[in-house]
């Protein structure tokens, strides 16, 4: 259930030049949350008005843990605070992924800043997942996901942690067999990632963002393009309430 | 019931002044899940064309100094699924319904009307900042003649209470409150956004897909207030007042400047509990200065 509230901040640490991970002490969210839902973070300067998104990267017994890039004036507030202040938040919210059923071999792809969200889910997934991780350059979090016993593929664009390219070559060299795709990441990514399940038929869930003001699908500002299948034209959806995972079938990816 | 807050806008008795701005609240079901939605004076709920409109393409979302751009292209499904699927959800809160209606031509607008006339919904609220597709994509809220004519035209298809919303892309906003009061509306709504830019000097383009989009939240607040008083001391009907409300304060200051009621928008996205703390603090501010009733207080500026 969607809650509103200040949440302690405990252990803030850089993991990698403007790169930062964060525990709150969220444990109405914490309790209901599922692995691919987001929380709203409000700036502590009241003049940036609207929340940031920022998806659970781990969920706790009483506290949650989130993973952000500085990117503007909104998170370049985040880091200046100490263990024990406390943020504004708003969540859990969106729709997770849907975990795979029994017996499932699935593929985990994420890039850059889409890796945290998908470690709860890798966490969560009961049967056999193998992780493909995209970065920059180094990498980050990758332990993380072979903390939990993951077989753990690393590309970075400059070779730093294994394989030279992007995830998705990478994913191609290896040819993994998979029932299921999960994908977080840049757009590009996301369609490239998108398009190779499709080739291969695999259902495949990607977790996508955009913009936004409410967060909770009142305004219409996060939207984006869907196509249900057996309907004859697309609709925009919003990806704070109806996603931020949807099939990467029914994303229409060219305009 | 507090006799203090109630508030009663074209023979509309609100249970308090706070009404929530059409956009901002959809049609009350996700706010619905954080506040209760029997508090509020009424809910204005987004607006309703005849057909569906898919709205604008992304980004539609761009947050300023002070504010936030929007340029959601009055995103809707139509009016069949909103009589469908939000009145009954509405109707089940003790709340008043305003249904902010849109649409591109004389006869869209008709349309909606008609189709709500025999609906149980307590006011209709005109949205004329739409572009007129017959007359080249201008506003129709923008040209007294055009204000006029597309009022009475709406007027004639519903015996609803009927408030008009106007655009602050005016030269002389009470020209425009005059002509639409001629033309038969019952109460005014003001203001709308104000056009407005934002530019990503990085990626050197505007943020906004479609360039430009209406500028709300806090910085609009000293025109929509100036504009909200020009209009009250115009006109003899009542006017709600919006424009970067986000406190009791706030709200008071377009009280005394003669707004019957208020609406919240922009400051919901901040605080989804912004529209319930208002509500307390005017209450707490009449009972503080012993105020018998808003009446003492509305209009109260000079
Ligand atoms: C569902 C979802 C989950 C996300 N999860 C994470 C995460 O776990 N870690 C992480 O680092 N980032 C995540 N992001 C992206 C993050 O929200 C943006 O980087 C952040 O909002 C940028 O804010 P800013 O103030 O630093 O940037 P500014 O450029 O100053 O922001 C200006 C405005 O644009 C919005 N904005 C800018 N970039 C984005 C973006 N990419 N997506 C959505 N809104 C944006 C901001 O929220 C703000 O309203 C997520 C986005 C979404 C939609
Ligand atoms: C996201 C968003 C959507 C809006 N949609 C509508 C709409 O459908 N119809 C309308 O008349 N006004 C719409 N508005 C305008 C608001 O109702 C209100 O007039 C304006 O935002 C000023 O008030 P505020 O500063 O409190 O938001 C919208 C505003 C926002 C921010
Ligand atoms: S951000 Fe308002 S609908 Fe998604």
């Amino acid at each position: 259930m969607n809650t509103y509230y200040k949440a302690a901040i405990r252990n803030q640490k850089e993991l990698m030049p403007g790169i930062w991970k964060m525990e709150l002490e969220a444990p109405e969210i914490a309790h209901s949350a599922r692995p691919g839902q987001f929380i709203q973070m409000y700036p502590p300067d009241e003049r940036n008005l609207l929340a940031r998104p920022i998806s659970l990267a781990a969920i706790h017994g009483e506290s949650v843990e989130v993973v952000y890039r500085v990117v503007g004036k909104g998170t370049e507030q985040f880091p200046r605070l100490r263990d024990n202040d406390t943020v504004q938040l708003m969540g859990p919210l969106g729709d997770g992924f849907t975990l795979p059923e029994a017996g499932e071999r699935s593929v985990i792809i994420g890039g850059g800043l889409g890796i945290p969200p998908l470690l709860e889910l890798s966490k969560r997934i009961p049967g056999e997942a193998e992780v493909f991780l995209g970065y920059a350059d180094a990498p980050f979090m990758d332990g993380d996901f072979r903390g939990h016993g993951r077989k753990v593929h690393v590309a970075s664009q400059t070779g730093n942690g294994g394989f030279r390219g992007t995830v998705l070559e990478l994913v191609e060299t290896i040819a993994p067999f998979a029932d299921r795709v999960y994908a977080c990441g840049p757009r590009q990514m996301l369609q490239a990632v998108a398009e190779w399940a499709g080739r291969q038929g695999i259902p495949v869930q990607v977790s996508m963002e955009e913009r936004m003001a409410c967060g909770i699908g009142a305004c219409l500002g996060c939207a984006v393009k869907i196509q249900k299948p057996g309907e004859k034209d697309w609709q925009y959806l919003r990806v704070c309430r109806d996603g931020p995972v949807f099939s990467g079938r029914e994303v229409v990816w060219n305009g | 019931m507090d006799d203090r807050m109630e508030t009663v806008v074209a023979g509309v008795a609100l249970k308090n002044p706070v009404i929530t701005a059409s956009g901002t609240f959809g049609s009350g079901r996700e706010y619905g899940e954080l506040i209760d939605l029997d508090c509020l004076g009424a809910v204005t709920v987004k607006g309703v064309s005849c057909e569906p409109w898919k709205g604008n393409p992304i980004p539609r979302i761009a947050e300023t100094q002070s504010g936030m751009l929007n340029s959601i292209g009055l995103q809707n499904p139509g009016v069949e699924h909103f009589i469908e699927h939000d009145l009954p959800f509405l109707r089940q809160h003790d709340t008043k319904i305003i249904v902010n209606i849109c649409g591109h031509t004389l006869a869209q607008y008709c349309a909606v009307a008609e189709r709500l006339a025999d609906c149980d919904v307590d006011m209709l609220e005109l949205n004329i900042s739409c572009p007129n597709v017959e007359e080249g994509g201008l506003a129709f809220g923008t040209a007294p003649r055009m204000v006029e004519r597309v009022v009475q035209a709406v007027r004639h298809y519903t015996g609803q209470p009927l408030a008009v919303k106007l655009s602050p892309e005016v030269t002389d906003i009470t020209e425009i409150a005059r002509a639409a009061v001629s033309g038969g509306a019952d109460a005014l709504s003001l203001i709308n956004t104000l056009r407005g830019m934002k530019i990503d000097i990085h990626r050197r383009r505007a943020v906004l897909a479609s360039r430009t989009g209406g500028y709300s939240g806090p910085g609009i607040m000293p025109v929509a207030l100036r504009m909200v008083y020009e209009v009250c001391k115009t006109v003899d009907v009542p006017v709600i007042g919006m424009g970067g409300i986000a406190t009791f304060e706030d709200a008071l200051e377009f009280i005394m400047a003669g707004a019957a009621a208020v609406a919240v928008g922009t400051a919901n996205f901040h605080n989804p509990y912004a529209t319930v703390e208002i509500i307390e603090g005017i209450r707490g501010y009449l009972e503080e200065n012993d105020i018998a009733s808003l009446d003492k207080i509305r209009g109260i500026v000079d």
